[in-house]
């Protein structure tokens, strides 16, 4: 209700009591007395379509036409870590693989020198981005750093900055003889082999890896597009321009995040804040993606793990609301410049058009040109899926 | 968080496997008797009313369709029956009442959704309803004959096969094994030499190599039973608990630190660990383990100690991967009881009994009911509980009983404790003394008598008396804490201390006790030195708090009194302020006439009213004695004695700590019965508000036992389960068990899926020596662990070498058969175990709590209403280097310190996972070159060996290939090891140190390291 789905009623009602009830089965913290809260700021039509959406955002809504906001949004918790994990794999509890494992998975890889899965900077653990029980090649790879300081490297341990390249490479070869004199004497051993090659991969990501967070080539102008050199939006722009880079080189699934999103209080400068952060980078990568023409076969979705309450919490702030929140995609196969679903008349929950998470990542692969229901892989005694035993493709949102 | 994802033009073809099994239909009469009516019904039926059910409906909710919309499937009469999240879809004779004609007349749902049906096909509906719906299709969910399922059936006892070599077999398990190589014409591998033999056996029975001595002896030793008394010896070594334990957690989630968001404070988890690693050095039989795991709490015992260790035990269901700050309770509950059931399916049974939670098992008998029985048990389990404010709930602490010790201990360690304390004020009289005299050294407020008093007369008893109590400034943050207090000392004319007195006022509590000041008195001895000066300074240095506020100052012996100072002739210093909570007034830079002041803002005072004052002490800010900068050589002296005292001093501090929580009530967290224990209903699909019928509390359905284990009144149930599951005819618990000890002795399973026996599972390679050994461990072998161990590695089978066969490869490529022994990598905790234990940095110590909460700022947001605390992540040193299972895991993917597991498939802790999965990626060979850990242990790797083998190169070689893979070097690695050398001196200008790092550093990457054969 503050950024893409705009409230009359509850602008209207905003300070008066709740005309509706908590749901009993949730314990409160904060909401003592609440009263609903209109929106933190002025909401504008945006593109040819209309788009009535956030001032904060307005790099965005440039972008209004290629958008398809999804206002029905809902999860099946309202926790941090379990929304998250449901987010990236569909499962609220069980250690199940994420979303970009499934993809790799399903797609395999085009660029044998990268990972096929790559998040850059994660906010959350190891087991969003775990392959979980498939292979761990379908891993998703964290990028740790893209600031243009060189002491951090972007993969961990990608380099050994005590010694020369010279004793790392000799290092190396004596490790690798070692390991071929004990093959030799084997015969055979697939796992041993498997690690001598593992050494050489390990060696050519060393010299490549730094080339890609490297933006050398990449124009003043593109760098500007993002906000880099800016100090608000510098860090999450870099972050977009590396998502770019590697959605050319070939990386099947790309995650970017940014935290600071949970504003139980101070929504009013907290929510503005992060947009003016996020914006310009957000843009400057639909945009890029656009002029390269490479827009129509990447889907960018946007999102969090859940939205928040239209009523107050600790005065100023606003609860987590896993009932009904926004989305939006664009590119890759998806309408642009729609709308689907929609929350009650105060953005608590949804009423139509109603998309789970399973749903939204049936929908997903569907636009990678994958079945949800026959990307399978049998754990445990029984076939596994992405959306489990659940998800429907949003049908009316495909292009 | 926004993301995107990039397609490209190439698809993979996924291996496509239909969810849902079908089976052919199955149509047959209708049990029951073949009435006319009942004949005449089916005909019907099968004549009007399949067809449309088959064209209208099958497509949404049907078995073969995959899908079962609303939880409704029509392809069965049990479908209908059950129907979906309303309820049943037909009341037999009753149309009108029936949702299913309410769908499709359109009256409520509108069914099919596409067309309504025609009028015809709904009055056919209407008919058959009417006829009190004849149904002769049975469900179409896949029964499972339990009869058909090899778990299940009875553990037999198979006579030892007779194997034409009658020489190779040592145990009974080699004649199995013999028998089925000698049926597909191959041969055993030859047997191992004892080097290999040796760095196998010591890894798998305690997670460590065999040191460079015992290589030796055992070399050398040719005795027959040689190699037995060395397994003896691994099995009775404290190593064994230490790595068997760890298997052991695979399966069950443990942490030291709670919620899934990794680090919420718990404070007792390793009392469980400890119990498990003694359990097992102990060989406690396994059926016991189980007993106490499950039900420890419920049995008898015959001392506190054995009680104690009974509650602890329960630990097992008490840690655990638990949402803690879930909003929904009842859902947070629900959840709990689901692992706590899929954990014991799957850690004895081998089974997926969750999978029952919302529905049949699709294939493996395990009805709902078996699950909401098995859901009563634990619902009437008290795991966590939730008492506000806030959204967190906790898990259950019981109070373990105490210890009663004899009054001789009790006085010994009353006065231990008491030394210890003495110590400590002792250090810390000295430690502020010293700290005055350093420039920088120390902030804090020091208050010292100008004109010293004659109070010390040889053999004369005096009395220290003063009035005291916590304090604060204007802001809250500086408010004296537990920890806090003042010292008051009688300094000797040269400055040293004839006594020192602590004093802690307790915590500053708001309001409630705000400068109320309670009389405090000391005794001391003079000892005839000359007079004294009396100084008060806050106790604890650095603390940024105020260690307490001091009033009516008095020294005195008998009626005499030698000095006394109210304080009240104060000059009020310019700077003031509102103290925190009370608003009274409180002065900085305040004169105190006959006192020397000194500190942050010289002297502070409180105003309590009508003329009376009172001198706070604050304790300075924490700049620690590494930032102070000594001038004078004096200085220099006392700054580093000072640092030589903080270090006595926090260990001294370590040690009073850990003697009074000796002391301390004793917590485990653990679980016990509800007030109420009571049967579960059936959540239907699994939603707790979707409740149906009640179910009484029992196991699962398709086990058989010798009896029945009815659940008595007021009883969670849990003691009867864990006899279920050791019961004498549970075909399953002996099975998996053995199965898993097999797992890890020759690196997989007979059955290889370890936590999966069902229907989709593996069946076992040799189904009568894993009955053989199941009955032999359970009766012969009483369920001792180290039994089934010792007898397995003492077999002909797992001492044969792992030479390759290309004959047997061809037949057999995944060596089903064992026609070798396997090669291993070494698992994630032993790879960091032998690193340390290889470059000499592993310490021995054992058990005990890892988080070090006495670190300071390990206890984060202590004293928040909403929030627990959370662990501040310092691991302590005393715990750095220990092996793996005694760091402290946090409940999430292991990093920081203990990154290396990780790296090399190390269980998420919230996995229960038998068979941990084995990759090779290029991360790891990343991590062996270039993380610091391993950098840093090849650099103490080098420094050992060079202090072993100073002079000899060759030598050092040899003992490094030792140390690292078990055996000595051939003459051609040693050549090439020196050629590395060289060169690498070359490249490092010189430095034949850092080259030999470097070549300790290769053999740490190296698979000679990293695999034992």
């Amino acid at each position: 209700m503050d950024l893409f789905d705009h409230k009359p009623e509850l602008e209207k009602r905003s300070g008066s009591d709740l005309p509706y009830k908590l749901p009993e089965t949730e314990a409160t913290v904060g909401l003592d007395n609440t009263k609903l809260l209109g929106s933190v700021s002025g909401f504008r039509h945006a593109g040819d379509c209309g788009l009535y959406m956030s001032d904060l955002l307005p790099h965005t809504a440039k972008h209004a036409d290629d958008l398809c906001v999804l206002r029905a949004v809902h999860a099946g918790s309202p926790n941090h870590p379990v929304a998250i994990r449901q987010l990236h794999t569909g499962n609220l509890f069980d250690v199940v693989p994420s979303m970009g494992s499934w993809l790799s998975y399903g797609l395999g890889t085009e660029n044998q020198q990268l990972p096929s899965y790559i998040t850059i900077l994660p906010q959350e653990g190891e087991r969003n981005y775990s392959s979980a029980f498939l292979a761990a090649i379908h891993q998703g790879t964290a990028i740790q750093s893209v600031g243009s300081s060189p002491n951090k490297a972007p993969i961990r341990h990608l380099t050994d900055r005590s010694v020369s390249e010279d004793v790392q490479r000799r290092r190396i070869d004596l490790i690798q003889q070692m390991n071929r004199r004990q093959l030799e004497r084997l015969e055979t051993d697939q796992q041993m082999e498997g690690v001598i090659e593992s050494f050489e991969l390990a060696f050519k990501m060393q010299a490549e890896t730094p080339k890609l967070v490297d933006f050398a080539e990449e124009s003043k102008e593109t760098q500007a597009l993002y906000g880099i050199g800016e100090k608000q939006t510098d860090t999450f722009g870099r972050q977009c321009l590396l998502a770019r880079r590697l959605s050319e080189a070939g990386v099947r699934f790309i995650q970017v995040s940014l935290g600071g999103w949970d504003h139980h209080n101070k929504i009013s400068t907290g929510l503005p804040d992060r947009c003016a952060v996020s914006d310009k980078p957000v843009a400057g990568l639909l945009a890029d993606l656009k002029t390269r023409g490479l827009l129509d076969d990447t889907l960018v979705l946007w999102g969090g793990e859940f939205g928040r309450t239209p009523h107050a919490q600790f005065g100023d702030g606003r609860e987590h609301n896993h009932h009904g929140f926004t989305m939006w995609m664009a590119g890759g196969g998806v309408k642009g410049g729609i709308t689907h679903g929609a929350t009650d008349d105060f953005g608590y929950y949804g009423v139509e058009g109603q998309v789970h998470i399973n749903d939204l990542h049936a929908t997903m692969l569907h636009l990678m040109g994958l079945d949800h229901e026959r990307l399978t892989f049998k754990h445990h005694g029984r076939p596994f899926r992405l959306t489990d035993v659940a998800g429907n493709v949003v049908k009316e949102i495909l292009a | 968080m926004p993301l995107h994802v990039r397609t490209g033009p190439t698809l993979l073809v996924v291996a496509i496997v239909a969810w849902l099994i079908t089976t052919s239909a199955d149509v047959t009469a209708a049990q029951g008797t073949n009435t006319p009516e009942n004949v005449q019904g089916v005909a019907f039926f099968e004549k009007h009313i399949a067809p449309i059910l088959k064209r209208r409906c099958y497509q949404c909710h049907s078995h073969d369709s995959g899908k079962a919309k609303g939880g409704l499937v029509l392809d069965s009469r049990h479908g209908w029956e059950k129907g979906g999240s309303e309820g049943a879809a037909i009341v037999p004779g009753k149309p009108d009442e029936s949702l299913l004609m309410e769908a499709v007349r359109y009256q409520s749902y509108e069914m099919p959704p596409d067309k309504k049906l025609p009028a015809s096909e709904i009055a056919l509906l209407e008919k058959w309803i009417s006829m009190r719906a004849p149904d002769p299709r049975k469900s179409k969910a896949p029964k499972v004959d339990p009869a058909k399922l090899w778990a299940l059936q009875p553990i037999g006892s198979p006579a030892v096969p007779v194997t034409k070599d009658a020489k190779w077999a040592r145990d009974d398990l080699d004649a199995f094994v013999l028998a089925r190589l000698e049926a597909e014409g191959l041969t055993p591998a030859a047997d191992a030499d004892r080097y290999t033999l040796l760095r196998r056996v010591t890894f798998d029975l305690t997670g460590l190599p065999p040191t460079p001595e015992e290589i030796e002896a055992f070399v050398n030793d040719t005795s027959e039973r040689a190699y037995e008394n060395f397994v003896d010896r691994l099995l009775d070594s404290p190593g064994f608990g230490d790595h068997w334990a760890r298997h052991w957690f695979d399966l069950s989630c443990y942490a030291d630190l709670a919620d899934i968001q990794g680090n919420v404070l718990i404070r007792d988890a390793w009392r469980y660990r400890d119990y498990v690693i003694a359990a097992f050095n102990a060989d406690k039989p396994l059926d016991r383990f189980i007993h106490e795991q499950i039900a420890g709490d419920l049995l008898s015992y015959e001392s506190d100690e054995q009680r104690r260790e009974q509650i602890i035990a329960t630990g097992y269901l008490a840690i655990g991967p638990w949402t803690l700050q879930n909003y929904i309770k009842k859902q947070l509950d629900a959840d709990v009881v689901d692992h706590q059931i899929d954990r014991i399916g799957r850690t004895f049974l081998a089974q997926t009994i969750s999978c029952a939670r919302c529905h049949d098992h699709k294939f493996d008998p395990v009805p709902t009911a078996d699950y909401y029985a098995l859901a009563g048990v634990f619902h009437s389990t008290r795991t966590t509980s939730y008492d506000g404010p806030g959204v967190w709930s906790a898990i259950t602490q019981v109070r373990l009983p105490d210890l009663r010790r004899s009054p001789d201990d009790q006085a010994q360690r009353l006065e231990m404790l008491a030394d210890l304390r003495s110590q400590r004020q002792t250090l810390q009289a000295e430690l502020t003394s010293l700290l005055i005299k350093i420039p920088g050294g120390s902030d804090a407020n020091v208050l010292t008598l100008r004109k010293p008093i004659a109070a010390n007369d040889k053999g004369t008893n005096y009395e220290l008396s003063f009035k005291a109590g916590p304090s604060v400034w204007a802001g809250a943050t500086q408010r004296t804490t537990a920890g806090d207090g003042l010292q008051i000392d009688l300094q000797r004319e040269d400055g040293s201390i004839l006594v020192g007195f602590r004093h802690a006022p307790g915590p500053w509590s708001g309001a409630k006790n705000a400068q109320r000041l309670k009389p405090v008195r000391f005794n001391y001895t003079g000892d005839g030195s000359g007079s004294v000066r009396i100084r008060v300074t806050s106790a604890t240095p650095g603390s940024s708090k105020f260690g307490g506020a001091i009033d009516d100052l008095r020294v005195s012996a008998g009626s005499r009194t030698f000095f006394f100072d109210d304080f009240d002739d104060l000059r009020r210093g310019p700077v003031k302020g509102a103290q925190a909570d009370t608003k009274l007034t409180v002065f900085a830079k305040a004169i105190v006439p006959g006192w020397t002041g000194g500190g942050l803002n010289h002297s502070h005072a409180v105003d309590l009213g009508n003329g009376d004052y009172a001198i706070q002490f604050y304790g300075g800010g924490a700049k620690g004695l590494a930032a102070v900068k000594p001038v004078t050589p004096d200085q220099k002296e006392a700054h580093a004695r000072a640092v030589e005292l903080d270090k006595q001093l926090k260990d001294a501090a370590v040690k009073v700590a850990q003697a009074e929580k000796l002391d301390a009530p004793k917590h485990a967290l653990a679980v016990r019965d509800v007030d109420e224990p009571a049967d579960s209903p059936i959540y239907r699909r699994g939603d707790f508000q979707n409740l149906g019928d009640v179910v009484p509390r029992g196991f699962l359905s398709a086990v058989s036992t010798s009896t029945n284990y009815s659940v008595p009144h007021g009883t969670s149930g849990r003691l009867q389960l864990a006899r279920w599951l050791t019961d004498s005819l549970n075909p399953l618990t002996s099975r998996v068990l053995v199965n898993r000890i097999w797992r890890h002795v020759f690196g997989k399973g007979l059955v290889r899926t370890v936590d999966y026996f069902g229907v989709h599972g593996e069946s076992p390679s040799h189904a009568e020596l894993l009955d053989f050994l199941a009955s032999r461990m359970r009766g012969e072998d009483g369920w001792s662990l180290k039994k089934t161990i010792r007898r397995m590695v003492l077999s002909r089978t797992y001492q044969m070498a792992s030479t390759h066969n290309v004959k047997a490869a061809e037949a057999d490529p995944d060596n089903r058969l064992m026609w070798q022994m396997p090669r291993r990598r070494l698992t994630a905790e032993s790879i960091r175990d032998t690193m340390l234990a290889t470059s000499g940095q592993l310490d021995p110590s054992r058990g005990g709590p890892s988080l070090g909460l006495e670190l300071k700022g390990n206890i984060r947001g202590a004293g928040g209403k909403v929030n627990p605390p959370t662990w501040g992540s310092k691991v302590p040193d005393y715990v750095k280097n220990r092996r793996t299972i005694y760091l402290p895991f946090l409940r999430k993917r292991p990093e920081g310190e203990l990154e290396i597991l990780s790296v090399f498939d190390f269980p998420h802790p919230n996995d229960i996972i038998g068979a941990r999965p084995n990759t090779t990626v290029a991360t790891q060979a990343l991590f062996l070159l270039n993380a610091p850990f391993v950098k840093q242990q090849a650099t103490a790797l080098s420094g050992r060996l060079s202090k072993h083998e100073p002079e000899d190169e060759r030598a050092r070689i040899d003992r490094l290939y030792l140390l690292t893979t078990s055996r000595p070097a051939a003459s051609d690695e040693i050549e090439t090891a020196l050629s590395f050398l060289d060169q690498c001196t070359e490249d490092l200008k010189g430095n034949r140190g850092a080259a030999w790092s470097q070549l300790c550093h290769a053999m740490l990457g190296s698979n000679g390291f990293l695999f034992r054969e």
